[in-house]
């Protein structure tokens, strides 16, 4: 990638180009670990340390909450996937903006019942252990498939654009991004990682925009001009600006595509981090009010993909950006090293230096985010709730927490390096598929539905991450054909490329039976669900007041 | 005691319902297992006055939003799959109508989204204030009454 973003420019431009990545990735993450310190948690107090004291305005929280939702194969794959895709890829880009549609309509109650982490809302219909362990298990599920895919592709990226081309640099640079991962994590807490987000926003919002600038300067500020040569420069100009049956090597038939955008649109907004977000607010107005700044920022950051998807495919050339990355994710640098004047000018090097700041503070945010949330799950929901059955002070919890960061952060670490190599791109649809299928439906039913217990809450956790895994398993996704983790074997038994057409609703019947055998079970006087211990009234009275809420 | 207990019953142990006590750092001891037999009686649940109707307001809401945006997004997918001839006509220049479609999705999703944003402060958030607030003074007076007459049976052993 990084001989083809620096194509045109002399050796010396390229050496000077890796110097001002490098110098503006040193300052970027010394100025940032610097404030994390200094704004992170100084008591241990577990409010402090999982929702910064709900001190955040509904404006940084929105603004937070869409710096969580914008990660890098967000940004990198979605620009890709137009650049290569056209239409299909547009409309993507909307499943995933709407998508906090359906945020929006979860955050107030989710707010009011919740308290830190999916566990807590979770035990609102269903106390215990067992809810608690299937908030932490749903948590991991969607949270380490996300982590590996970010910190996989952001040692390639980063690698190649401080001009490092071996496999052994690449995992060095995995390792380093997730050292620093970690730190933030730790010395930073939810007000850390909020302030970087905000951070990251505004910083990418600013450069994305200069850059969709250029790009519509050079096509003399004409979207026809613009589609016209990016249907030119995909190399299938008949069929690039309409719907087609083939979506890369992720989905092909109306179904599969059909299914790919339901699924996004349902669980890319449900996923645990998110979730985590939106419990910092202060209240259920005020995470609603989050919600919808967020869904205008990333309606706005939606737009400028859109315009440098297609610039990319204009100037550099959909068989250019598939000959680096078959999914396109090399296309938003490609296309930054091609405009003003590219890396031997200042105006062209000041671009590219700073895309590549924004894809490195994208990835490194996004990681903290996902660290802390799945660190927050296993310290409240499996260390000081089911396992310690509550009786865990705050300052242990805090530091159980950190402990956990440090384990998941190794893990995470582990995985990526070993990944390297293998195309591991569909882990990032596999955990929106089991946000979907395992998180949404437990999260609405918790809320929404009276008659919700704890077996059904199990069967729908349980019943909907194990579906959506095995299927996406056996699908053509995974293996059999070229793009996909193993290309040379094939197990793909199932059809199904978007197996969240299944699982989803798979799960939600899957909740209303348990909760059916739940009830019918204690009727005959098994002890298994206590849901006539559960003042349904106070259950709904909180959800829809915030009445008893932190 | 719970909120909705009334005054009287004896307090109802809820597990961990509400996540962690917010005034104790240390929960109390675990509960003995339930004794075999048939479930417990259900306590008797206090109807909290105008939840009904606040429910019903927030569906309404709810529903209004769900419903505009899933349709446009359904209606757009099903195009897509099944007349993706009718997507590709041009508009205005190589502008075509399906580039148009999801324009207008976007729209009206940020369109509806301020609009329920609003209105739910506007219809629901009020009614909400005022139903915790008498949930809260309900609170604070059982907890008076409580103490009330746990004085009153120090003082009656003199």
């Amino acid at each position: 990638m990084n001989r083809l973003l620096l194509a045109d420019a002399p050796t010396a431009a390229g050496q000077s180009a890796h110097t001002a990545v490098l110098i503006s990735f040193l300052v970027f993450v010394c100025v940032t670990l610097l404030l994390c310190v200094m704004v992170g948690p100084d008591k241990d107090e577990v409010a402090d340390f999982y929702t910064a004291n709900r001190t955040l305005t509904p404006l940084q929280n929105g603004l937070a909450l869409s710096g969580d939702y914008i990660s890098a194969a967000t940004m990198l794959g979605t620009t890709g996937i137009i650049a290569l895709s056209g239409f299909n890829g547009i409309m993507l880009d909307v499943s995933t903006a709407l998508a906090l549609s359906t945020l929006l309509v979860l955050a107030g109650p989710l707010r009011n019942a919740g308290r830190y982490t999916l566990g807590d809302i979770f035990a609102l219909r269903a106390p215990g252990r067992a809810p608690r362990v299937a908030a932490s298990v749903a948590t991991l599920a969607v949270s380490v498939p996300f982590l590996v895919v970010q910190l996989s592709g952001a040692g390639a990226a980063t690698a190649m654009l401080l001009g490092l081309t071996s496999a052994g640099a690449q995992q060095i640079c995995i390792v380093l991004i997730g050292v620093l991962m970690v730190a933030y994590t730790l010395a930073g807490g939810m007000k850390g990682t909020s302030l970087m987000q905000i951070a990251k926003v505004v910083l990418t919002t600013v450069t994305l925009a200069i850059t969709t600038l250029c790009v519509l300067a050079r096509f003399h500020w004409s979207p026809s001009e613009l589609l016209s040569a990016a249907a030119q420069g995909s190399g299938h100009p008949a069929d690039y600006l309409r719907s087609t049956s083939q979506f890369g090597v992720t989905a092909s038939g109306p179904l599969n595509i059909a299914g790919l955008h339901l699924t996004v649109v349902l669980g890319a907004a449900c996923m645990p981090h998110m979730i985590m977000r939106i419990n910092a607010t202060s209240d259920g107005a005020t995470a609603r009010r989050s919600t919808r700044y967020a869904l205008g920022t990333v309606g706005v950051y939606s737009v400028l993909l859109a315009v440098l998807g297609l610039g990319a495919a204009a100037l550099v050339g959909g068989q250019a950006i598939s000959a680096v990355n078959p999914n396109g994710q090399a296309s938003l640098l490609l296309l930054a090293g091609t405009l003003a004047g590219g890396p031997s000018t200042t105006a062209g090097l000041s671009l590219t230096t700073a895309v590549a700041c924004t894809v490195f503070v994208t990835v490194l945010a996004v990681v903290a985010g996902i660290t802390l949330s799945a660190a927050a799950s296993l310290a409240h929901d499996v260390h000081a709730h089911a396992i310690r059955r509550g009786r865990l002070t705050e300052a242990k919890e805090v530091r159980t927490v950190r402990w956990a960061a440090l384990l998941f952060g190794i893990v995470g670490i582990l995985l990526a390096v070993e990944a390297q190599g293998y195309n591991v791109q569909f882990l990032s649809m596999l955990a929106v598929a089991v946000a979907a299928s395992a998180v949404l439906p437990a999260l609405v039913c918790s809320l929404f539905w009276r008659g919700y217990n704890r077996t059904g809450l199990l069967w729908s956790v349980y019943g909907g991450a194990a579906l959506t895994i095995g299927l996406q398993l056996i699908s053509p996704t995974v293996s059999g054909g070229p793009g996909t983790l193993f290309p040379t074997h094939d197990f793909a038994w199932s059809p199904l490329q978007s197996v969240g057409l299944v699982s989803i609703p798979a799960s939600f019947l899957l909740g209303w039976a348990g909760s059916m055998r739940g009830r019918r079970r204690a009727e005959a006087g098994h002890e298994v669900d206590p849901i006539d211990r559960i003042d349904q009234e106070a259950v709904e009275l909180r959800v829809l007041t915030g009445a008893d809420a932190d | 005691m719970h909120p909705t207990s009334h005054p009287g019953e004896p307090p109802y142990d809820y597990g961990d319902l509400s996540g962690w006590p917010p005034s104790a750092r240390l929960a109390p001891p675990p509960r003995p297992g339930p004794p075999p037999g048939p479930p417990p009686v259900p306590p008797q649940a206090t109807a909290t006055p105008g939840l009904d109707a606040l429910r019903r307001r927030v569906g309404r809401l709810d529903r209004a939003l769900i419903t505009v945006n899933a349709a446009s997004f359904a209606a757009l997918v099903l195009l897509a799959g099944a007349a993706p001839g009718l997507l590709a006509v041009d508009v205005v220049g190589q502008i075509n109508l399906g580039l148009l479609l999801c324009a207008a999705l976007g729209v009206v999703s940020l369109c509806t989204s301020i609009r329920y944003d609003r209105r739910y402060s506007r219809e629901v958030d009020p009614e909400a204030d005022r139903i915790r607030t008498r949930h809260e003074e309900r609170v604070a007076a059982t907890a008076t009454a409580a103490q009330e007459r746990a004085a009153g049976r120090r003082w009656s052993g003199w």
